[in-house]
């Protein structure tokens, strides 16, 4: 089942000097102190089914168990599960993190929903249209009222886009609302969304991941300090925040008044357990109900706990090595190549991965393309893409005819809830090492990771990415177009031809068009290697058997999961 | 840290009643060692109030930009945060702002969470001090018993054996006897929780701590064991302890009256700096049991760059630092009657 996808892009290189792996059995001081920053999934391994050939899609779902167990009614009275970090706050326009959207989506709704497989659907907008390139008119759900019994109005809808508009607010989503030029209540449930040029991704920008609709009042009450442990939020969800504590929980109450219906979870307790044993001992003495984002190493001891159930979901997700192309060594291509031809990408997803995901060949999955390309032209753009095989000799006689032939010192961090980055960060390392490359490794904090992207001097990433959409465009005009350098485009690539590329698709109304410009990106820019993608993952949830899941799917975190949940009968 | 410890390691030459004269006029001396222990710790204080200040100044990279957090750096976010942390002042009106400030209670904004400094800490500190506290009775019920038996049993089995105890407990880290804790008494026994702090009562808080405790105290016990063993080896090879039991003094006062009150201060201070270094040290157990306390926050604080936090809690830690060695100094002339008297004589 599940697996948390989300927008924010989790990446999480981090150099350092320290090599600590958590999940050595005699980890060090360090690895604990790595193991206190957050963490966020991980690409879950364990089950069968993946892992399979190149050609499948990675986006089938897959369960470890058979089928779904029997509804044996009623309520389930409270349930605990755990996180593998903590959140600082449950604001996500300050921290767009997997695990933030995991809580915060239990509360907060928008307007438009992304469904488990990845169609966009109806959410706090009952429908919605586009009657011209540059125009968006969405029509309110009506009766639908806040935790505080306050109804759900328009400018409600206008308030929670406009603060993204805001400079003074910083929003670290506001790339998303870039070329917004206005937001209007145009009827007591209508809102009308007016951009500058044709934006033809913001059809997604009113999904939970970039926008979340909270009460106007509540938000003018409580400025400045939404989503802290004193002012919580204010939502429509199924669920209403009752206490928030970083460090320690974030625990919510069903909405009695939800417009989606009856949810089957009363009480329900998100608990950040930041050590990976800790947790892993509490499930086994029954103090857990449930886990997520379990790291890919170690699926196959959750899978031993008794009455516990792994479910696990392709997510989309892709790891990568971005370079900075503004910096030496990175800025010479021959550099980048040389250490894409020492990355062993089948033996990480054989050993690290144990099958639990695929050796990627773009940053953006093949099955992401639907409604864009076909399947065929799926394949054959995919066959376009360069490789770069595993092959230490070829990368010593690149790097030999580089501009840094005498090796050089770099720093990777990867986030502490990434373990299998840093296992791919440490054999990269040792793969390196007779090239005269000293690549320093050290685990970080999530959010320490996801704040360090933003930091222009570092000259290696790694990028960690779950997609909230289910569109490419999604990756490919964050990370490639050279508009973005500075903000998302993480490796400062600049490429005019992809620049027009993504230019072109953005202005498109044809969504072929669009998928033979995001195509003809992904192609230019795996020549030009700026990312170097390893693999496409997938992740694992443990719940006890108790609980049962509908619907578990590619995007089921990107919406209110919880009411998915329901007690499980034999 | 304990300033004063004249004569600490020499046994007193006479029994160490203290003579009933100097009690009396010890009111005035004792005062003024009192002020001026209290006065240092102020002094101290202030020194590293500055420090801790600087610490902002130290942080590398462009503060305004680190003071912002993980939002974006945008020209107004980050004028906002230039002008509410008085960015573009000298260094020593920025301090005289922040210390102004900080008298009244005010110790500034996460970075991180938004949320007001005084309310991260005060949310976290009552946890950090029950463990500590925690740590500290169980480390002293079992540390000074067993460090006077070893030293009674002197290059004897027993002897060995405690001490071999002690140092394993002391060399184990405490996330490896957590774990241990964990597997034995939550797990296999399904006595104890296994994480976190409880949400219940008095009683569910406590029966969340007791595991962290014992993990904490372990770190600890080996030391004081130490400390003890050899405070009180130095009292029995004194002579007034020999001179006691030639004059037929029963084995069993002499311990209690000459031996163990003799040993008394170095325990007594060692067993400060122990409390001190828990206050702050609770960290590893904190991690492992997923327990929201001020090692967690600091080293969280740290690694965000969340200066306004790691400036708190630094300055918290220190004053603990300094409140119980005050206190540890404060008790000595009660403790030492010749430290009483010492102005005097």
């Amino acid at each position: 089942m599940a697996s948390g996808t989300n927008r924010s892009r989790a990446a999480a290189p981090a150099s350092g000097n320290t090599v600590t792996d958590p999940l050595a059995p005699g980890a060090g001081r360090r690895g604990v102190l790595g193991l206190l920053g957050l963490g966020a999934a991980a690409v879950p391994l364990g089950a069968l089914l993946t892992a399979c050939s190149s050609a499948t899609p990675a986006d089938g779902d897959s369960k470890a168990a058979g089928s779904a167990p029997v509804d044996a009614g009623g309520d389930i009275e409270q349930l605990t599960i755990a996180l593998p970090g903590s959140l600082s706050t449950l604001d996500v326009s300050h921290e767009a993190g997997i695990l933030n959207y995991i809580a915060v989506l239990l509360a907060q709704e928008s307007l438009l929903s992304v469904s488990p497989d990845g169609a966009l659907g109806a959410g706090l907008a009952t429908s919605w249209t586009h009657p011209d390139p540059l125009t968006y008119v969405y029509e309110l759900r009506q009766n639908v009222t806040f935790w505080d019994g306050t109804p759900l109005t328009a400018a409600d809808v206008v308030d929670s886009v406009e603060y993204h508009l805001d400079p003074a607010n910083a929003s670290q989503l506001a790339y998303a609302y870039s070329t917004v030029k206005s937001v209007r209540a145009t009827g007591p449930h209508q809102v009308t969304i007016r951009l500058k040029n044709p934006y033809a991704m913001f059809q997604w920008t009113p999904t939970p991941s970039t926008l979340l609709i909270g009460s106007k009042a509540y938000a003018a009450r409580h400025k400045g300090k939404l989503g802290t442990a004193s002012a919580l939020l204010m939502g429509t969800g199924p669920f209403r925040v009752t206490s928030f504590a970083p460090d320690d929980h974030v625990e919510f109450e069903r909405n009695e008044k939800w417009w989606g219906g009856h949810v089957r979870v009363k009480k329900l307790r998100l608990t950040f357990v930041a050590d990976d044993n800790t947790r892993l001992l509490a499930m086994r003495s029954g103090e857990l109900d449930g886990a997520v984002n379990l790291p890919a190493d170690r699926a196959s001891q959750w899978e031993r706990i008794k009455d516990t159930e792994v479910h696990y979901a392709s997510d989309h997700s892709v790891v990568a090595l971005a370079f900075n192309t503004s910096k030496a060594p990175w800025n010479d291509p021959k550099v980048r190549q040389a250490v894409a031809h020492a990355t062993d990408r089948q033996g990480y997803v054989r050993s690290i991965l144990r099958g639990k995901g695929e050796v990627a060949s773009a940053l953006v999955t093949r099955g992401q393309w639907t409604g864009l390309l076909t399947d065929a032209e799926v394949r054959q753009a995919y066959t376009a893409v360069p490789q770069y095989e595993y092959d230490i000799d070829r990368a010593r006689t690149l790097l030999a005819s580089s501009t840094a032939k005498d090796g050089f010192t770099e720093e990777l961090h990867y986030p502490a809830s990434g373990s299998q980055l840093g296992r791919a960060a440490l054999a990269l390392k040792e793969a390196l090492v007779p090239l005269g490359i000293t690549l320093n490794v050290k685990e970080v904090p999530l959010e320490k990771w996801i704040s360090e992207l933003s930091e222009p001097d570092r000259g290696l990433h790694f990028l960690w990415y779950y997609p909230t959409t289910g569109d490419p465009a999604e990756l490919v005009e964050p990370y490639l177009d050279s508009a973005a350098i500075g903000s998302t485009n993480i490796a400062h690539y600049r490429n005019q031809a992809v620049h027009k590329d993504i230019t072109e698709e953005r202005a498109s109304v044809s969504p072929a068009a669009r998928g033979k410009d995001l195509a003809d990106a992904l192609q230019r820019a795996g020549a030009d290697l700026p990312y170097h993608s390893l693999w496409w993952g997938q992740s694992a949830t443990a719940l006890s058997s108790v609980v049962g899941v509908k619907d578990f799917g590619t995007f089921f975190f990107i919406g209110p999961w919880a009411t998915r949940l329901y007690p499980a009968g034999s | 840290m304990t300033t004063t410890s004249p004569a600490t390691g020499q046994s007193p030459q006479t029994s160490a009643a203290p003579s009933p004269g100097p009690a009396r006029r010890a009111g005035h001396p004792l005062a003024a060692y009192a002020a001026r222990r209290l006065a240092a710790a102020v002094a101290l204080l202030l020194v590293v109030s500055l420090a801790v200040f600087a610490l902002l100044a130290l942080a590398p990279g462009d503060l305004a930009r680190t003071l912002l957090g993980t939002r974006s750096a945008t020209p107004q976010a980050l004028a906002a945060v230039r002008s509410a942390h008085h960015l573009d002042d000298p260094f020593l009106v920025q301090y005289w702002h922040w210390l102004a400030a900080a008298l009244h209670g005010d110790l500034g904004v996460s970075v991180r969470t938004g949320a007001p400094v005084t309310q991260a800490v005060g949310d976290r500190i009552g946890l950090t001090l029950q463990l500590a506290l925690g740590g500290f009775v169980l480390a002293l019920l079992a540390g000074i018993p067993f460090g006077t038996l070893a030293a009674l049993r002197r290059g004897r089995a027993t002897d060995r054996i405690v001490q071999g105890l002690g140092v394993i407990g002391l060399s184990a880290p405490a996330f490896a006897s957590g774990l241990l804790l964990v597997h034995l008494f939550a797990l296999r026994a399904d006595w104890l929780p296994a994480f976190g702090a409880g949400d219940g009562g008095t009683l569910d808080r406590l029966r969340h701590l007791v595991l962290p405790c014992v993990a904490l105290a372990l770190s600890v016990t080996g030391l004081l064991l130490k400390l003890t063993r050899a405070a009180v080896l130095r009292e029995l090879d004194a002579d007034h302890t020999a001179f006691a039991l030639a004059r037929g003094v029963p084995p069993r006062e002499v311990l209690l009256r000459h031996v163990l009150r003799g040993a008394l201060l170095p325990i007594a201070t060692g067993a400060g700096l122990v409390l001190a270094y828990l206050v702050a040290g609770t960290v590893m157990v904190e991690a492992t049991f997923a327990l929201p306390g001020l090692g967690r926050l600091l080293v969280d604080s740290v690694t965000y760059k969340d200066v306004p936090v790691v400036q708190a809690v630094a300055l918290l830690a220190a004053s603990a630092v300094i409140t119980v060695n005050l206190v540890v100094d404060l008790l000595t002339p009660l403790i030492d009657p010749r430290i009483r008297t010492g102005g005097t004589r």
